[in-house]
């Protein structure tokens, strides 16, 4: 049996009250760990050093956010981890941090979104769902950020956190910075999605004005106890990062980021039908060519090619509408292949 | 001057992985190449050649003349080797 809580269960829906009710008490504060509190609407702070510059567009030094997707709640208990931390003067750079919870409405409802993908919604002008007029509410901040980590979580589990960030140099030496034993996903050339629209993530929307933008699936959705302590670690010594840029150390070059990085080999489509998947499968699994991967109509289902997996969808039969992708595989890109990259880019 | 066959192959898998009309002239970064298209059109270049394609050789030969080109030289180079 699976103990664990369910977005929206009973004891979930408490564990989000209270750790919504955590982070606006950070956010209603004066002051916090020594750092200046400013609120910035709803559900968004930035905690500034004193005597420093306090305008309404004044860059932040780096910006944390949460909740872009309702139901991985765990992101939420790591910004108020390290919120905690700076309280307690565990964490004592002087540098503005701005933390942000992306769709709170989304996460009350129990689900990944009300209307839209929030994570396609940066960057457009529409207000027509909740999470397109939440997205310009927060575009705002994001464009102040100066490097950002969106904390995110998959729907089934991960042998290992990873970073997810569109391409660019900065963005994955700034991860390198944090850990270089985290692996990346990296892609280029296109949004996230197939299915984006003129909307994308997070990270895309802020690397296009910020030194660095990066999210990191945590792990299962879901408020636990490990990917708290590793998301705080990884925001913590972002924080160090960041702090250390301020002093004058600058990040690595690309050529010298050491994570393990991988991008898309294959992104296999939902396909009509029935459609079972083989229980168990978990996101960074090996997978080998001609692996089968469930069943098709009753047929084997099987890998086209060897790769790791990535974000495995199990649908149950009763759902009448199927998502658009049922898997992705990644390949491993070496440091040469960026640098090619980034010339076809410049 | 690059094999007709070779050159149509190219032109017909890079314009289905990318969805357009290709031409010889084009470079695959300009016509909407993205790290998941490369990657096909390795994997389906190297299936209908039975050719090692790496993925890198579609960056160092970004126009389809030039890697045409590069695809012939190595498909000479297997000839004769084999």
């Amino acid at each position: 049996m699976d103990a664990r809580p369910k977005a929206g269960s009973p004891d979930s829906a408490r564990e989000l009250d209270e750790q919504l009710h955590a982070f606006e008490q950070f956010a209603a504060r004066t002051e916090l760990g020594g750092l200046v509190v400013q609120r910035q609407g709803s559900h968004q702070f930035v905690l500034r050093p004193p005597g420093g510059p306090d305008a309404p567009d004044a860059p932040i030094d780096l910006v944390l956010m949460a909740l872009t997707h309702g139901d991985e709640r765990g992101g939420l208990a790591v910004l108020n981890a390290v919120c905690g931390a700076i309280d307690r003067g565990e964490i004592r750079e002087r540098i503005s941090l701005g933390f942000v919870l992306a769709n709170v409405a989304a996460a009350r409802a129990g689900v990944r979104f009300l209307e839209r993908d929030m994570n396609r919604c940066y960057g457009r002008s529409e207000l027509g769902t909740a999470e397109d007029r939440r997205a310009r509410e927060i575009e705002p901040t994001l464009r102040r950020a100066r490097h950002c980590i969106d904390l995110h979580q998959t729907i089934e589990p991960t042998l290992t956190p990873f970073f997810v960030a569109a391409f660019h140099p900065r963005s994955l030496s700034f991860a390198c910075a944090i850990d270089t034993t985290i692996p990346i996903v990296t892609h280029w050339g296109g949004a996230f999605s197939a299915s984006a629209g003129a909307g994308c993530t997070s990270d895309e929307f802020v690397q296009r004005t910020a030194e660095a933008g990066v999210s990191i699936e945590l792990g299962r959705k879901g408020f636990d106890v490990a990917q708290c302590e590793a998301g705080t670690a990884v925001c913590t010594r972002a924080i160090a990062v960041v702090a250390d840029m301020a002093r004058g150390r600058p990040l690595c070059e690309l050529s010298a980021v050491s994570n393990p990085i991988h991008s898309w080999a294959e992104v296999v489509l939902y396909p009509p039908g029935d459609v079972q998947l083989t229980p168990g499968l978990k996101n960074f699994q090996t997978i080998a060519a001609g692996e089968t991967l469930g069943l098709h109509d009753g047929v084997a289902l099987t890998s086209s090619q060897g790769g790791t997996l990535l974000f495995p969808k199990y649908v149950a039969r009763s759902q009448a509408v199927k998502p658009a992708e049922l898997y992705r595989l990644l390949r491993r890109c070496d440091v040469e292949e960026l640098l090619l990259v980034a010339g076809n880019q410049n | 001057m690059p094999c007709r066959n070779s050159r149509d192959l190219v032109i017909e898998i890079v314009g289905r992985a990318l969805r357009c009309d290709v031409d010889a002239s084009d470079n695959l970064f300009d016509i909407g190449a993205t790290s998941l298209s490369v990657a096909l059109i390795s994997t389906e270049l190297e299936r209908a050649l039975a050719l090692d394609v790496p993925i890198r050789a579609l960056y160092e030969h970004a126009t389809i003349r030039e890697l045409v080109e590069w695809i012939d030289g190595r498909q000479a180079a297997c000839t004769q080797q084999g």
